[in-house]
């Protein structure tokens, strides 16, 4: 699997034409694999009808949209974009593919109440019980089956032909819609600084700032910083109850608060072009 | 020692500005009495005897030199920063206590600094403690044994505590001789600092600066200002004015990075509750602004106020009610509304 470019979904959101996408992944497999590369991500998947607490949520993962361009600029993913795709797949399935991807089910679900059964004769002989089967015992068997919803769909990820989205050109404009509608240019090139000295990067809102920094794997280890939204640092100003305030929760929850600046000319921005500057509030008991 | 005055009894007064404290009995079944009291009644005003004195420098330093004025600033609505103590103009105290030349009272920040000392040692003993106890443990040494000495060291840090509290050492630096002037008298080195919206409701609202209005405004922003020039202070002190009005005790909130704390009496009597951010009705900040202002106020128990300020005429309205002077109606244009921000946890705040 490793080698081969992960796909990455950019889902429009309904709100607007402006956002260029959200950035989704919806195979377990491609995820652990980013984990591997050191993009932890959020998952975010839940049902809407049993809304799940943060630690429950399960795939797609969400990607910040600095991760995706940087996985995308680094070879190692590509974008698919588009709701059409998807709908144009749907459209092409035969009513073979139908009746065989029900069958499948329906072999599933035979599977599954023979395997029961076997269980239910088990236990009643155990018990020392007539092993004969009563109607609600095979209502009850029937309401227990299992139901798997697949993160991904096989018929349909067959039909989409991802790879044709793999090509330079469709995968530069796509990047350029995507950066175009990050709020914040001069974050990716943080981003990428951070990223090239080996930090996890995380969203950082619940620390107040845009990134958090994590010196490993955040399953490991706690943050060491709190990266502020990136400053044109020769020009923008800094407001110093800001920097107090900064200061303080950075002192507050035992991390650094990081002003990231990116110099002018941010088109020709590199690594270098990025400096960092930390603030801690000294004096505290 | 001087007698303790209770905080009520000091801090009696919010405003500099007293109601007719000085008035007679009034006998009702003496009516030279009542004549008396007319008298003194319409006799006698509340304004101050003599207006305080500032000094502005480069602009928009204000202060005051005085150490009776900043004394009288401080202990009636506690206006200022003392700029070489925490707020309270301490620091003559502080170093005649220092230099043994005086038995004072303890300062609020010689008290804060003991304490971050002894808790610093605190941790040192425990940590080699916990080092002992350790190695205790490994040796296979009996657990009550073992809690026994934990007491007895707990018992020792007790012990050195109290001991310590009786002592107060006298330090002398070299450089303290420069303190004192050609009498053996201590320099007055501190002055008390105002904020510009401070110095505006002292002269503005309260008479008690002895400054025009118009000049100070005029040194704050400039002879003939433009209306952004005169916008962040407008904001600020129509905020100011409004929660001196409802009577809270307004105070620098720079050390919570926000624009005011709210006390309800003053430092001395409670925390601040709130922290106050001042904002145009139309802002609109990034999400980490609020959040990372509301979690370090939350941290410190305060919750966080925005309060929007809005313009009620046209910018053009009110520059001119500045350029001629009626400065109550250029502050009288702006609208002041809030919004309180607090972060809730259901597993922390069930009472």
């Amino acid at each position: 699997m490793s080698g081969a470019k992960i796909p990455i979904n950019l889902i429009r959101g309904s709100d607007n034409e402006r956002c260029g996408g959200i950035a989704m992944v919806f195979n377990i497999d491609h995820i652990r694999e980013l984990r591997n590369l050191g993009f932890a991500g959020i998952l975010a998947g839940t049902l809407p009808s049993a809304a799940q607490q943060n630690a429950f949520l399960s795939v797609p993962l969400r990607l910040m949209a600095e991760e995706a361009l940087w996985l995308v600029e680094n070879g190692r993913a590509f974008f698919i974009a588009g709701s059409e795709v998807v709908i144009a797949a749907i459209q092409t399935l035969s009513l073979q593919e139908m009746k065989l991807a029900e069958r499948k089910l329906d072999n599933f679900f035979a599977e599954q109440r023979a395997f029961k059964q076997v269980r239910h004769q088990e236990k009643l002989q155990q018990l020392g019980l007539s092993s004969e089967m009563s109607r609600t015992s095979e209502s009850l068997l029937e309401s227990s089956l299992f139901v798997e919803t697949p993160n991904s769909s096989d018929l349909i990820a067959r039909r989409v032909k991802a790879n044709q989205f793999d090509c330079p050109e469709i995968q530069r404009a796509l990047c350029g819609q995507l950066r175009r509608n990050c709020k914040n240019p001069g974050d990716y090139y943080v981003y990428k600084a951070l990223k090239c000295d080996g930090y996890y990067l995380s969203p950082g809102a619940r620390f107040g700032g845009r990134f958090i920094a994590y010196p490993g794997d955040p399953l490991r280890y706690h943050s060491h910083m709190t990266v502020q939204p990136a400053l044109n640092y020769q020009n923008d100003p800094l407001d110093l109850l800001q920097v107090v305030s900064g200061g303080r929760l950075g002192t507050g929850v035992k991390k650094l608060w990081v002003v990231a600046g990116v110099r002018a000319q941010v088109e020709a921005a590199t690594e270098e072009a990025v400096s960092f500057f930390s603030i801690e509030w000294a004096g505290f008991g | 020692m001087p007698k303790y005055i209770p905080n009520a009894k000091q801090y009696k007064h919010p405003l500099p500005i007293h109601p007719l404290d000085n008035l007679p009995p009034l006998i009702s079944h003496n009516p030279l009495s009542w004549v008396y009291w007319l008298y003194k009644y319409l006799s006698s005003t509340n304004q101050l005897a003599v207006n305080i004195h500032v000094e502005l420098s480069s602009g928009k330093h204000i202060t005051v030199a005085d150490p009776n004025e900043m004394l009288y600033l401080w202990r009636n609505g506690f206006f200022g920063t003392a700029q070489l103590s925490r707020s309270e103009p301490t620091w003559r105290q502080r170093t005649l206590a220092r230099l043994g030349e005086e038995d004072s009272p303890q300062a609020l920040e010689h008290v804060t600094q003991q304490r971050r000392l002894q808790r610093l040692e605190f941790k040192r003993q425990r940590a080699s403690f916990e080092e002992t106890k350790l190695s205790l443990r490994r040796q296979g040494v009996d657990e009550s044994e073992i809690l026994q000495q934990e007491r007895d060291f707990l018992k020792s840090l007790r012990d050195r505590e109290i001991q310590l509290q009786g002592q107060n050492a006298v330090s002398l630096r070299d450089s303290d001789i420069e303190l004192f002037d050609n009498e053996d008298k201590l320099k007055e080195l501190e002055v008390l600092e105002l904020m510009p919206v401070e110095a505006v409701f002292l002269t503005f609202a309260l008479p008690v600066l002895d400054m025009p209005i118009a000049s100070l405004l005029a040194s704050l922003c400039g002879s003939r200002p433009t209306y952004d020039e005169i916008h962040e202070l407008c904001i600020k002190y129509a905020a100011y004015h409004h929660y001196r009005s409802h009577g809270w005790c307004v105070r620098s909130g720079i050390k919570f990075g926000c624009h005011y704390l709210l006390y309800k009496r003053g430092p001395p009597f409670h925390h601040a509750e709130y922290g106050v951010m001042v904002l145009n009705s139309e802002d609109s900040m990034d999400y980490t602004f609020y959040s990372s202002i509301a979690r370090v106020l939350g941290g410190a128990k305060k919750s966080f106020i925005l309060c929007y300020v809005e313009l009620c005429e046209s910018q053009d309205t009110v520059l001119r009610h500045w350029n001629a002077g009626r400065f109550d109606r250029v502050f009288g244009s702006y609208k002041v509304g809030e919004i309180m921000y607090r972060r809730w946890v259901p597993g922390k705040n069930r009472d």
